[in-house]
């Protein structure tokens, strides 16, 4: 409210002091002679600008026509004065040039012309030969930078050919790097070959192995499965002997219980049975001989498969040194490999610490360069974020101001509803007070009434009394 | 909407007026008298607080009519702008003024 109403006051003071500006104009030109004023008409434009000043203060106009209005009336302002300015600029320039050319014209003696040469044209000459001794200054500087210019080219031009060469040379390793890891990897390759071949004669060894392993498996198998043969012909056999044995012994028991009797008689017969069974028991004694001759063939066989086991194992042993042979071999290669990597990985390394320092001289420069680069970012970054953090607080401090602004402006209307409600109060103690008065005065005047009523009361009674009498 | 944009148009054009017009008065000064050259000073500062007040009356008018896009960029604008027509209207309107009463005091006491 208060900022409006100084607005306005405002407004009519620049209306005013506009208005008062444009009559002192008028009175200095009527009063004065302004005949070596040149920009009259500057002055008569300019102070046309209280025009749109005093638009703006006639309220009784609409607002979107004022507007309208000061917009159009600002714009041929201007308008006119950018002409005014620019024709009279012109016309006071052509005739200035024209009397610069009246001075130089030889003809013509100017009293003014020795003048004007000592004050004007010899200071500017001497500007001029200041100017130019200064470009020639400028000049001298520009050649010496130029050189110092041309003296980095060269030591640029100097250190990319060493930096060429260098490279050139790592180019050269490279190539060398390259052939000897090709030869590593033929040497490779042979070496995986030979393995190869190891493996092959392992995988050939592995199989007689298993080829032998089985064939062992199968004379066990036979040994075994002839062994439970030879004791189960054997036993049957002994079995069938015994049985055999046991039925003639019964039978000839048997017969010569039955025949004791007849012992007499068939003595002969005892005899004879007698050399049977003598027969039968040299016969009994040849079994046992071919059982014999069977374990001592067993035997044999037996010993044929040690021999066969012997060769085997010889074999075993062969190709357990074959075995060592190789591995000592493959140690051998393993060595022979690991020192040849070690070579080339020594030569790398060279190579690559030469690279390494030239890529550090390289990250360095980078380095520095982004350092630079960051430093700027983190400046203009800096400055960004004051800039924010300023508009924030400046936001802040205008969010804060409107606050205090309508906090004040609640309170002056908080003030003014209190002395009003003040006021309010004052009066209805007033009335009050006024009520208060009226009734005691009402309640006197019943009490006079009353009191009236009683004396009205008592003079008819007295009056009656009197009457009476 | 059409009135306004044609405004804003006429509003520009005489800013840019302005800046010319400025510029010629300066130029102007050279073929004037010593004596009426600090009184042509002072037409030329209230020229330039009326350029600074047509700026301010330009970048109102921009608001008005592009409002939808400004305040995308800046949301509070309308605010800023109602800060920038208070300055103008407290500030600068009565500084043009005082500016050119004192050129033609200066030009009376002067001639």
């Amino acid at each position: 409210m208060a900022l409006e109403s100084f607005t306005t006051i405002q407004q009519y003071l620049t209306a005013i002091i506009l208005v008062v500006a444009t009559m002192l104009w008028y009175k200095t030109r009527k009063e004065r002679d302004l005949a070596k004023l040149k920009s009259q008409r500057i002055f008569n434009i300019i102070l046309l600008m209280m025009l749109p000043f005093i638009i703006k203060i006639i309220h009784f106009i609409p607002e979107k026509i004022s507007n309208l209005l000061q917009t159009a009336i600002f714009f041929l302002i201007v308008l006119a004065l950018t002409v005014i300015t620019i024709k009279e600029y012109k016309a006071h320039l052509a005739r200035r040039i024209a009397d610069l050319k009246e001075l130089l014209k030889e003809s013509k003696k100017h009293p003014i012309r020795l003048e004007f040469a000592r004050h004007i044209v010899a200071p500017e000459f001497m500007k001029l030969k200041n100017k130019e001794e200064e470009l020639r200054k400028e000049k001298n500087t520009l050649s010496a930078k130029e050189r110092s210019l041309k003296d980095k080219e060269i030591k640029l031009n100097k250190k990319e050919e060493s930096a060429q060469k260098e490279k050139e040379k790592n180019k050269v390793e490279r190539r060398e790097i390259a052939k000897i890891k090709a030869n590593i990897e033929r040497k490779e390759e042979e070496i995986e070959d030979n393995h190869s071949e190891i493996e092959r004669k392992l995988n050939k060894i592995r199989k007689k192995e298993a080829r032998l392993d089985e064939r062992e498996r199968n004379t066990e198998k036979k040994h075994t499965e002839l062994t439970i043969n030879f004791k189960k012909r054997k036993e049957e056999q002994l079995k069938k002997s015994q049985e055999e044995y046991k039925n003639a012994k019964n039978t000839i028991i048997s017969n010569y219980k039955e025949r004791t009797a007849e012992v007499d008689k068939l003595e002969d017969n005892i005899e004879r049975r007698e050399a049977e069974v003598n027969k039968k028991i040299k016969s009994y004694a040849s079994i046992d001989r071919e059982v014999e001759d069977k374990k001592e063939d067993i035997a044999d066989r037996k010993r044929s498969l040690q021999k066969i086991e012997d060769k085997t194992e010889r074999h075993v042993q062969k190709l357990a040194e074959i075995k060592r042979e190789l591995r000592e071999e493959k140690k051998a290669t393993k060595k022979e490999l690991a020192e040849e990597r070690a070579r080339v990985k020594k030569e790398q390394r060279a190579l690559e610490d030469k690279e390494d320092d030239v890529a550090d001289e390289k990250a360095e420069i980078k380095r520095r360069e982004q350092r630079a680069e960051k430093l700027i970012e983190s400046a203009k970054k800096e400055k960004e974020r004051l800039k924010d953090k300023e508009q924030v607080l400046e936001s802040r401090e205008d969010a804060v101001e409107r606050r205090k602004r309508n906090l004040e402006n609640e309170e002056r209307k908080v003030t003014k509803e209190r002395s009003e409600v003040n006021k309010r109060e004052m009066q209805l103690e007033k009335k009050e007070s006024e009520l208060l008065i009226a009734q005691s005065e009402i309640e006197e005047l019943k009490l006079e009434a009353k009191e009236l009523k009683k004396a009205e009361k008592d003079n008819k009674k007295s009056g009656i009394k009197v009457k009476a009498r | 909407m059409a009135i306004e944009n044609t405004l804003l148009i006429v509003d520009i054009v005489a800013v840019m007026l302005a800046l010319v017009s400025m510029v010629y008065i300066s130029r102007l000064r050279e073929f004037e008298v010593r004596d009426v050259e600090s009184s042509l000073n002072a037409i030329m500062f209230g020229v330039f607080f009326l350029l600074i007040i047509l700026i301010v009356n330009t970048i109102q008018r921009l608001d008005r009519v592009f409002h939808d896009k400004f305040i995308g960029f800046i949301p509070e604008i309308t605010t800023y702008v109602g800060y920038l027509t208070q300055i103008s209207e407290l500030a600068l309107a009565p500084l043009l003024a005082a500016c050119f009463l004192i050129g033609v005091f200066l030009l009376r006491e002067n001639a």
